[in-house]
């Protein structure tokens, strides 16, 4: 059994009671809608296994995300091919990361800490270029805009797609390169991984430029799909994506990572966000709830592998 | 307690939750309300307005709040409303990236209010203040305090949510009128946050580089607050103004350490969204875009003037109406007799009269 499937039961759990009470939340136009919503946080989290996997957090991917969007967007407004326009962004995340990458490096200092700082640094210099507005291309002609937020049988975005494809593309990384296992080795023992001839350094600039990357791309199809970007968007994205990557299995002390389970923890807090205005619970109680169902679903999680686990004990003591 | 059982508990505890709250849509009519800066407490006052037009109009209302101000938060909720089947949904719109999701849900027939904050480019009504005229009107009562047009010094103009169209709206009539003083110099305006803690420590700072500035003006409702402390700390020796009703607000300007705060009518911000949805369910109708003015309110602590056409209350009872939603709903009664089927269904003004 793969290993995520205590977040999927949760998922599956907590979708069916729902349904069971609510039976237009399983509406499939709901369901896909649900997709479409986890697509641009979602992807952040994607990049975000890569860095927890590697023992890092970047707290500026929110930043990355509207800066790069901020850029594309402008280049859109200059006349700039929006494809190109696109393109310019996603390298312009990556651009971000290396910043990122090259300052953790260089001072060996955590990303942590690092990007507590380009947090506010990418933030500020996107309000100096947005001028502390919207940034809305007049022109959405292009089928840039089109295909983005074209939605397949009318009810699956694009973009949901877009998103899907690249979690696959991520899994194989992870999993299935020398990049990834690199990854994974540096964050269970950097010292062994130096050992064992691994440029720990090199990687740790790798897996931060990637994740620039990740949030250009997320940032310049949102302007896509939503036709705008505005100055504070991307300001609430860190933790909901920091605690999507926990829920789905990613274990703070690194070495590991699940994509899967990364995919799975952003459904579960749309979900949670969902049910509760299906259940009509009111703002003032929804927070409360929202905790209490997070933890309900991370219990359940760790309540099904700490029997696995014990199975297994069980089975090499009867073996053995 | 054995895996197998505890699964079943949490199973149980979820269905006990869900099955709790089923009786939630007992209405006929379920209006969503969409709020952004959960635990504001303006925004909790245009709450109070929203659940009073619900109970007056026998409506079922629920509503969701995300803590902050982000488009893509709130447009979430938004869509979460229409998917489970709300007949009408209120929301302020903190950002342009919305009007396309929006656009989409009023398109499938889920009719759509703004409130507070808006986007032109969303085509539905707005329920708000004259964002420019009400900036006018703040700075031309602080530059009559400083002494009108050959008042001389510095002026710090703070804005809790850079980028918000109706807050730089207010910071342009706030600039304007100060420009009548050819002797006046305007700073800013800085972002100076939302959350209380936040807000007094960036007015703190901006205080301590420029000693002496001779007025500072928030645009957001945390100002007045922070100002008043700012000012009661270091002798009230700068005019305070700044936006927002609140009861915290208030005191600051009845204890003479913030001269005057605007208020954009919250109740009316609540109620009137509710009322429109509401009429159009009923007959109906569908709406269109347009402005819908909820009024300014000027209070000093020598004048209140609650604004539309509402009778005179004392500084004492102005600050009992912030505190107290009953004392609210009562006073605003002459007010929500107006709205009848005629009026709300009449054609509203050009949604670009809010920013005239």
């Amino acid at each position: 059994m793969p290993e995520e499937v205590g977040v999927i039961a949760a998922l599956l759990l907590m979708m069916l009671v729902i349904g069971i009470a609510r039976p237009r939340f399983l509406n499939p136009i709901n369901l896909f809608s649900l997709l479409g919503n986890t697509t641009f946080l979602g992807m952040l989290a994607l990049g975000m296994v890569f860095l927890l996997a590697i023992r890092e957090i970047d707290l500026s991917v929110g930043w990355m995300f509207n800066f790069s969007a901020v850029v594309a967007a402008l280049l859109m407004v200059a006349g700039l091919d929006p494809w190109l326009a696109a393109f310019a962004g996603i390298l312009f995340g990556a651009c971000l990361g290396f910043v990122n990458g090259l300052i953790a490096v260089t001072l060996r200092l955590p990303a942590i800490i690092v990007t507590l700082g380009t947090y506010s640094m990418f933030q500020g210099l996107s309000l100096v270029v947005n001028n502390g507005r919207a940034i809305v291309p007049s022109d959405q002609s292009s089928n840039f805009f089109r295909v983005i937020s074209y939605k397949l049988f009318g009810v699956l975005p694009v973009a949901a797609l877009v998103f899907v494809l690249l979690a696959v593309a991520m899994h194989i990384l992870l999993h299935r390169t020398r990049f990834g296992y690199r990854v994974q080795a540096v964050g269970s023992n950097p010292e062994a991984a130096a050992h064992a001839g691994i440029p720990t350094a090199r990687v740790r600039l790798q897996t931060l430029v990637l994740m620039g990357a990740i949030c250009g791309l997320s940032g310049t199809m949102y302007v896509g799909f939503r036709g705008a970007i505005d100055p504070n968007e991307g300001s609430d994205f860190v933790l909901v994506v920091i605690a999507a990557v926990i829920i789905g299995g990613t274990p703070l002390s690194g070495g590991h990572g699940t994509i899967i389970g990364a995919v799975v923890g952003m459904m579960i807090i749309q979900v949670i966000s969902s049910g509760l205005i299906f259940f009509g619970i009111d703002a003032t109680w929804s927070t409360f709830v929202t905790g209490a169902v997070t933890v309900l679903a991370v219990s359940l999680d760790r309540l099904i592998k700490y029997q696995r686990s014990r199975r297994a004990e069980t089975r090499r003591e009867t073996h053995g | 307690m054995t895996f197998g059982k505890t699964v079943s508990t949490i199973a149980l505890a979820a269905a006990t939750l869900a099955f709790g709250a089923a009786g939630a849509f007992a209405e006929d009519i379920t209006i969503g309300f969409v709020a952004h800066a959960q635990g504001d407490p303006f925004v909790q006052q245009i709450q109070d307005g929203a659940q009073a037009a619900a109970d007056d109009l026998g409506v079922k209302l629920v509503t969701a709040q995300q803590a902050g101000g982000a488009p893509e938060g709130q447009l979430k909720l938004v869509q979460n409303f229409a998917n489970s089947g709300a007949q009408g949904i209120a929301t302020s719109v903190p950002g342009e990236s919305m009007a396309r999701g929006l656009n989409d849900i009023i398109s499938s027939g889920v009719p759509i209010v703004q409130f507070n904050l808006l986007s032109q480019a969303v085509e539905a009504p707005y329920v708000g203040e004259k964002s420019v005229e009400s900036g006018r009107i703040l700075g031309r009562m602080v530059l009559d305090k400083l002494g009108g047009e050959n008042a001389k010094g510095t002026v710090i103009l703070g804005n809790c949510f850079p980028g918000f169209p109706v807050l730089e709206n207010r910071a342009k009539g706030v600039e304007e009128s100060l420009a009548k003083a050819s002797g006046i110099k305007v700073l800013g305006p800085f972002d100076v946050k939302v959350s209380a803690v936040d807000n007094y420590n960036h007015w703190e700072q901006l205080y301590s580089a420029n000693p002496d500035a001779v007025a500072l003006i928030g645009l957001c409702a945390p100002d007045v607050t922070s100002l008043g402390k700012l000012n009661a700390a270091h002798g009230d020796k700068f005019v305070a103004g700044g936006y927002d009703l609140t009861e915290l607000n208030l005191k600051a300007v009845k204890e003479g350490h913030a001269y005057v705060t605007i208020g954009q009518s919250a109740f009316v911000q609540g109620y009137l969204p509710v009322a429109l949805l509401v009429n159009a369910i009923k007959g109906g109708k569908k709406i269109g875009p347009g402005f819908y003015d909820a009024g300014s309110q000027v209070v000093t602590a020598d004048k209140v003037d609650m604004g539309n056409g509402l009778p005179p209350v004392s500084f004492d009872e102005a600050q009992k109406l912030a505190s107290d939603p009953k004392a609210t709903i009562e006073y605003y009664k002459p007010w929500t007799k107006t709205l009848t089927a005629e009026m709300l269904s009449a054609e509203p003004k050009p949604i670009s009269a809010e920013s005239e």
